[in-house]
């Protein structure tokens, strides 16, 4: 988690700088008054570090739950509904923006089924990942050849 | 105001913002320098203890009660341990004071970005400096996972609930400029601006401008 910590600061420090010079410029080029997209990076950049620390440590933090398994299960929960609801979001930088938060809290997860579960916890991401693969192309293929 | 003054501004301001509440953290919240650091036990203490003499003199070295110096030496090793433990817990509550205030500002900050409704180089400047600052703090926090605790943790998440309403807010307080027609950016002359205007009506006809399928030629072409 430290580490996690540790490459979020040491990766987005500069990343925000950037940011706010490359879509100033590149904003006002295309005619925009001083940067809609700068805000719009900047609050999408502050709300998944927030989002990703505040949600992680919910369960143990503030409802005070010790054991590992009920943690990594609640996190994964928030992370469902979390999709759930960027699937519902209408407007699409929410909509993106919710459903990828949701998609790295869980994948976050993966490391505590590692520890929990050795290889069989490998095992498990693999299959889950591939199942949701399959799936994933079969609806695409058929919504496809519907078309 | 140019576009370069605009960037060079919001830039600064995004820099100096976080450096501002960084010395104001450091200054209201000083270290604890003064807490006393726990001395490790040491061997000729318990030496004295057991014997009642220094074990330095070397001629009454075999004569230790090695009982009694091995409970000695544990009780003052956890004693140690305890001691140890409450010092770095002190040590660290600083730190997590520190963090707690940086995050306390950057809260302030993005609601000073709620209000200030428009893209002027304040509103960026304030949130690039409350992003920084968030990034820093985050990052200062990994030092001292372990001793997060649930006030930490709930100011992370009303941030969190405060960038999401300014997410959902960001169409009717920061509305998106006409692409052509934004004047706000550059420093272009009414007559540069009525040439973007009559560009503008050659892309977007206007409604006397567009001919019917069914309208009946111009007489001038008749007189052709």
């Amino acid at each position: 988690m430290a580490l996690a910590f540790t490459f979020l600061s040491v990766l987005i420090y500069p990343a925000a700088i950037i940011m706010i010079v490359y879509f100033a410029v590149n904003g006002t080029k295309k005619g925009h008054s001083m940067s809609r997209e700068a805000m719009i990076a900047l609050i999408l950049l502050s709300a998944t570090v927030s989002g990703l620390v505040g949600l992680t440590f919910l369960p143990n933090k503030i409802l005070g739950i010790e054991s590992n398994a009920l943690n990594f299960g609640i996190r994964i929960a928030i992370g469902v509904v979390l999709i759930i609801i960027g699937v519902i979001m209408k407007s699409k930088i929410q909509r993106n923006f919710i459903l990828v938060l949701g998609l790295i809290l869980i994948f976050l997860q993966s490391s505590y089924v590692f520890e929990n579960f050795g290889s069989y916890g490998a095992l498990i991401v693999v299959t889950m990942a591939f199942f949701a693969l399959i799936i994933a192309t079969v609806l695409l293929t058929r919504k496809h050849s519907n078309g | 105001m140019g576009r370069g003054v605009k960037i060079v501004l919001s830039i600064a301001i995004a820099l100096i913002f976080p450096t501002m509440i960084g010395l104001l953290v450091f200054l209201v919240f000083p270290d604890n320098k003064n807490i006393p650091e726990p001395k490790y036990p040491q061997y000729t203490e318990i030496s004295d203890y057991c014997n009642g003499y220094n074990s330095r003199n070397y001629s009454s070295r075999y004569s230790y009660d090695s009982d009694c110096i091995t409970n000695r030496e544990k009780n003052l090793q956890a004693e140690y341990n305890e001691k140890l433990k409450e010092y770095k817990k002190q040590k660290n509550s600083a730190s997590i004071n520190r963090i707690n205030a940086s995050l306390i500002a950057v809260i302030i900050g993005f609601i000073i970005a709620i209000f200030l409704t428009g893209f002027s180089p304040l509103s960026v400047g304030i949130t690039g400096g409350s992003t920084i600052l968030l990034m820093t703090t985050t990052g200062l926090l990994s030092g001292f996972s372990e001793n997060i605790n649930g006030f930490t943790i709930g100011l992370y998440l009303g941030c969190f609930a405060i960038l999401i309403y300014l997410l959902f807010r960001l169409d009717s307080m920061f509305p998106e400029p006409d692409p052509i027609l934004d004047t706000s950016t550059n420093n272009s002359s009414p007559e540069q601006t009525e040439a973007k205007k009559s560009e503008a009506s050659s892309i977007y006809p206007t409604p006397a401008s567009i001919k019917m399928p069914n309208e009946k030629p111009s007489p001038s072409k008749d007189i052709k």
